[in-house]
């Protein structure tokens, strides 16, 4: 059961365990990635802002200014050349009577509007309001119109004339083209007396063209304001004329009005809190401005594709490294495959070692249970009791399977030598003390034939000590044992030498101890008293002669685990009713195993009973 | 002279002694496979104890004592004996519990073979 469940405990865990770690890595892991594809991300943002702020806006303004200027430039020039020139002066001064002169004139602005690609090039007189831009075709064609100042879309003639500024532009509706052009106007004569209006017009949608060149982005707006920030060029027609502020907030409308002469870049907040980034700048050729604006989101519109791709590379890097992981833990360390190898290599070594362990402990004990057997032969035989004895019973139980307790009989002549004993040491010290001890009894009897206990409890010690203890050092415990010694002769007189044992004589409910008359025998520090001598004890009939080794009175138990003790002991003796000794002897072991419990024993125990014949 | 204290285990007792307050205390119970071990530094402590002291309350509570720890504190106790017959004040007080009997058995085992006089003290089950 215990082997089944272990692993499976084992792989939960294990497995709990790789989620764990494949969990904790994929959350590192992913931090680590989207920490740096925010990291990168946000950099390449930044940098394309910079980027389209200092670098792109700033010089998609310039160079259209530099362009719109140029062209403008040459405008002026061209203009303030032919309004300067004599011929034409003297033409227009003269009403434009000169026929000959005119057609000079006009055959001059023709050829400077196709060679140097203005729309085309006109000269007004002040005097005849008349407005001159082709050659006649032909003698009938009129080759001028005739300027009103009720007209509305010629009020800029009149504008101009009364302007006192030698040059202005204005963008108008040319009812002869049928088309808005920025018109350069530049006086002829002086200002303060004109004598007519020569100048160039060029077409918007020319402009515009470049504008839309230019111009980056759907939602973008590039503008050239005039003083008033009115809208005067654009890329959408229909927001010429318009008023900026209808499309910018104030504060970047009075920015706008600082006009500077370098390329000024800033942001506001648009409509639905788009940013805006802006430029804007002062033309060189004019008062007017140029305005450049375009959504922040199209000006780096790339970096709608880097997220994207950055999202996406950041969810196949996570992917590949949970499955990374995933067949890192399953397939490639798999530590718990490795573990039930290495598992399985230890409980072959195991296995080896407790069959070996298993078959020198089988050794041993085999051999000690062999010497159980000897020991057991020195014990006397039942049938030797039952002889002996009127009754009788023995508890021996060795704690290991042999011990140092021990019970001996003999007869020898008329008289019967009964020892129960308890010799230093369980197992098989013990044991060895048992054979000594049984040997020197023997001996003893045989040699010296003494129907005194005592004698043989004397001679016992002097032996013991001769045979054991010769060369013992002070410092060890020495060895011996407690003895009870009885002789009983075939009047069935008994006496009586204890050692370190107590006797219980039971007569009915009346128990009566008789204390040892010495302590151990065989040890070195004790000296035995030479006056020592026996008990002798008249024997009731029915009385009980009980001796018990101390394994009894030591055993643990009970609810305080305390030892069984003399007390109880000599209660358990005299409560006990049974009539028989085999019954007496199953009420002590009862008592004796109601107390143990599942303790272990502690020590070897013996109890010896008998009655007299 | 240093503290000695030596925690008790499943077969040996706790032991204490506290020579500040004149004080060797055992508690427990005492059946160690190799007794004399346990023992023997406890004779030294005890042998150069008395060299510079000259009183000692010696406290046993031992619910159970096997025979060779037995042997070894009767060594024990013939120490005490020897300095007690030196002019040694020695106090011993043996504690025992009226349910165990073999404790108290003990004390008046040892009791007989020594010239100092035995405090016997119940304990309550409340210690």
């Amino acid at each position: 059961m215990k082997k089944e469940e272990l692993p499976k405990e084992f792989s939960q865990s294990y497995i709990k365990n790789i989620f764990k770690i494949i969990f904790i890595s994929s959350i590192i892991i992913s931090c680590a990635v989207i920490i740096t594809a925010f990291l990168g991300y946000s950099n390449i943002k930044n940098s394309l802002i910079t980027k389209a702020k200092s670098q792109d806006i700033v010089f998609m303004v310039k160079s259209m200014a530099f362009k719109i200027d140029g062209r403008i430039t040459r405008a002026v020039e061209t203009s303030c050349i032919f309004a300067r020139e004599p011929l034409n002066i003297e033409w227009v001064n003269g009403e434009e009577k000169d026929q000959k002169v005119g057609k000079l004139v006009l055959s001059n602005l023709e050829n400077i509007a196709t060679s140097y690609d203005y729309n085309y090039f006109f000269i007004a007189g002040a005097k005849t309001k008349n407005y001159y831009f082709r050659q006649s075709l032909n003698k009938n064609d009129k080759n001028f119109i005739l300027l009103s100042e009720n007209n509305p879309e010629d009020r800029w003639f009149f504008e101009t004339l009364k302007s006192k500024k030698q040059m202005s532009f204005n963008v108008n509706y040319d009812r002869v083209m049928d088309d808005t052009f920025l018109f350069v106007n530049v006086i002829m004569g002086s200002v303060e007396n004109p004598v007519g209006i020569t100048g160039v017009a060029l077409s918007l949608n020319d402009i515009t063209k470049e504008f839309k060149e230019f111009k980056v982005g759907k939602k973008s707006n590039l503008w050239m304001l005039d003083e008033k920030g009115v809208i005067k060029l654009s890329d959408k027609r229909e927001d010429v004329g318009k008023k900026v502020g209808g499309f910018l907030p104030k504060n970047v409308v009075k920015q706008i009005q600082n006009r500077p002469a370098n390329v000024k870049v800033a942001q506001y907040y648009g409509t639905n809190n788009e940013i805006m980034d802006y430029a804007y700048c002062k033309l060189n050729s004019t008062d007017w401005t140029l305005f450049y604006e375009i959504p922040r989101k199209e000006s780096i519109s790339l970096i709608d594709s880097l997220r994207i791709n950055t999202i996406i590379t950041v969810i196949l890097v996570l992917l590949f490294f949970m499955l990374l992981y995933y067949f890192i833990s399953k397939k490639v360390a798999n530590p718990y495959k490795q573990s039930m190898v290495l598992k399985e290599e230890l409980e072959n070594k195991v296995n080896v070692r407790t069959q070996e362990l298993k078959e020198s402990n089988e050794k041993v004990k085999d051999s000690i249970e062999y010497a159980k057997r000897l020991q057991e032969s020195i014990l006397p035989l039942d049938k030797e009791m039952k002889r002996v004895f009127k009754d009788s019973f023995v508890i021996w139980r060795p704690r290991d399977i042999v011990g140092g307790d021990f019970f001996w009989l003999r007869e020898i002549d008329d008289i019967t030598i009964l020892a129960v004993g308890d010799c230093t040491g369980h197992g098989v010290p013990g044991a060895l003390m048992t054979m000594t001890v049984n040997a020197i009894l023997h001996n003893i009897v045989t040699t010296i034939r003494s129907d005194d206990p005592s004698i043989i409890l004397k001679e016992l010690h002097t032996k013991l000590k001769e045979t054991l203890n010769k060369s013992s050092n002070p410092q060890s415990v020495d060895d011996g044992l407690d003895i009870a010694l009885f002789c009983i002769d075939k009047k069935s007189n008994l006496t009586y030498c204890g050692a370190n044992l107590d006797l219980y004589i039971k007569s009915d409910k009346r128990v009566k101890i008789f204390k040892p008359q010495t302590r151990g025998v065989g040890y070195d520090y004790i000296e035995l008293n030479q006056s020592l001598c026996s008990e002798i004890i008249s024997v009731e009939e029915g009385d009980v002669f009980i001796v018990s080794t101390d394994g009894f009175i030591h055993q643990n138990g009970g609810q305080k685990n305390y030892p069984f003790g003399k007390k109880r002991l000599y209660n358990m003796i005299q409560k006990c009713e049974a009539q028989d000794l085999d019954s007496m002897k199953i009420e002590f072991e009862t008592t004796l195993q109601n107390y143990m419990g599942s303790k272990e024993q502690r020590d070897d125990i013996t109890v010896f009973a008998f009655k007299v014949k | 002279m240093n503290n000695f204290m030596v925690e008790s285990t499943k077969s040996t007792p706790y032991v204490e002694f506290n020579p500040e307050n004149n004080e060797l205390i055992f508690k427990g119970e005492s059946y160690p496979e190799n007794a004399y071990s346990f023992y023997e530094p406890i004779y030294k402590l005890i042998d150069e104890y008395f060299i510079n002291f000259q009183k000692l309350t010696v406290d046993f509570q031992l619910s159970y004592i096997n025979t060779s720890s037995i042997k070894c504190l009767i060594i024990l106790f013939d120490k005490f004996n020897t300095n007690y017959k030196n002019g040694k004040d020695i106090i011993i007080n043996w504690y025992y519990d009226e349910d165990n009997g073999f404790d108290y058995d003990m004390g008046q085992d040892f009791k007989m073979d020594i010239d100092i006089p035995f405090n016997f003290i119940e304990i309550n089950d409340e210690e």
